[in-house]
């Protein structure tokens, strides 16, 4: 854990709460995009990430330093997201109304990756859209924690053992997530290949 | 070029989007709810010096006393001086023990103050195992 975070913390506990903004300040970037490439809606992700600030707030007496205290929050929000998305699947009125995917997120809920590409010229351009669009309904169709391992390892760049930390699973298991959604990934976007320059020999 | 390694260069060329936010704003957004929710004595105050920790381990403590007087043979009118003489040594013998007894309690108890933190991560566990299932029973139905 940086030393900065350690004082932070060791501060807040002491009383002074107004240090904790030093940590809010120092990740909400990272916890508002984990969020959101969970979520796939800004305002949910906002509410959900802040959530989780006040969560790890209220549990800092417990915190004991084991992990990086960002590492603990992101744990915090990958929970709160799955509940969030939970509660979507069961409450299909409720994701109807509150908590709908933002527009240009294609009705799927987790468009995540920006599909322009300045280098590309206009036909690639268009590749990558179908692709980009292509991909979003696939990542749409993982499941949770297959979703939530690949958003993890794959698109935020996270090593294996920290999204099981942040899963609360072993390394073992993300991969086994990994696996099954990487495979359905290639059999989702194969028929779109080889066009534009997007290709790959399997 | 196999697939993970296309998709991998694919996906560093279409990075995930980040939102645009307010940076100040969102930090005292989440400020005004801290400060709405701090106790910032108790924050880092010792589980085991917390009023309901030491009010159970009171109780605790008096419920043993309740029990062991309860839990002594009963004295009969033949033999009151045996009984007595036989409750003061046990009294006597069992000082030490009974000490360790109610020290192991407030170990107890204080191994139950994280409860809450023990619990969260066992409802954790028991949610990620139930989500498990839940991927299990979708990757069946939908194979």
């Amino acid at each position: 854990m940086a030393d900065s975070d350690t004082d932070a913390i060791r501060a807040v506990r002491r009383g002074d709460t107004d240090r904790y903004a030093e940590l809010v300040d120092r990740y909400q970037g990272p916890a508002l995009r984990l969020a959101f490439g969970l979520l796939g809606n800004y305002e949910d992700a906002r509410d959900v990430s802040q959530e989780a600030f006040v969560s790890a707030y209220q549990s800092l007496g417990r915190f004991r330093g084991a992990a990086k205290f960002s590492t603990w929050l992101y744990r915090i929000i990958v929970n709160k997201c799955h509940d969030a998305l939970r509660v979507r699947l069961r409450q299909p009125s409720v994701a109807a109304g509150v908590g709908e995917p933002d527009p240009g997120t294609n009705g799927h809920g987790w468009f995540v990756v920006d599909a322009e590409d300045p280098a590309a010229g206009p036909r690639d351009g268009l590749a990558n859209r179908e692709l980009a669009d292509a991909l979003q309904q696939a990542i749409g169709e993982l499941s949770m924690n297959q979703r939530t391992a690949f958003m993890l390892h794959h698109l935020q760049g996270y090593a294996l053992a920290e999204a099981a930390e942040m899963m609360g699973c072993r390394t073992g298991t993300v991969k086994s997530h990994l696996f099954r959604a990487v495979e359905h990934l290639r059999h989702r976007l194969a028929p779109r290949m080889g066009t534009g320059g997007t290709s790959w020999t399997s | 070029m196999d697939f993970m390694t296309w998709l991998s260069r694919w996906l560093q060329r279409h990075p995930l989007k980040t939102p645009d936010q307010d940076r100040v704003r969102y930090t005292a957004e989440v400020m005004t709810r801290v400060r709405q929710v701090a106790q910032p004595a108790r924050a880092g105050m010792p589980s085991l010096w917390r009023p309901q920790w030491v009010l159970a381990a009171v109780a605790a403590a008096g419920l043993i006393v309740v029990l062991r007087v309860a839990g002594r043979p009963s004295q009969t009118a033949a033999e009151p001086p045996r009984a007595l003489m036989q409750l003061a040594q046990d009294g006597g013998a069992d000082e030490d023990s009974w000490m360790d007894e109610t020290v192991q309690l407030l170990d107890q108890l204080e191994a139950e103050g994280e409860v809450p933190a023990e619990n969260n991560n066992a409802s954790e566990d028991d949610w990620m195992n139930e989500l498990e299932l839940l991927e299990e029973s979708d990757t069946a139905s939908s194979s």
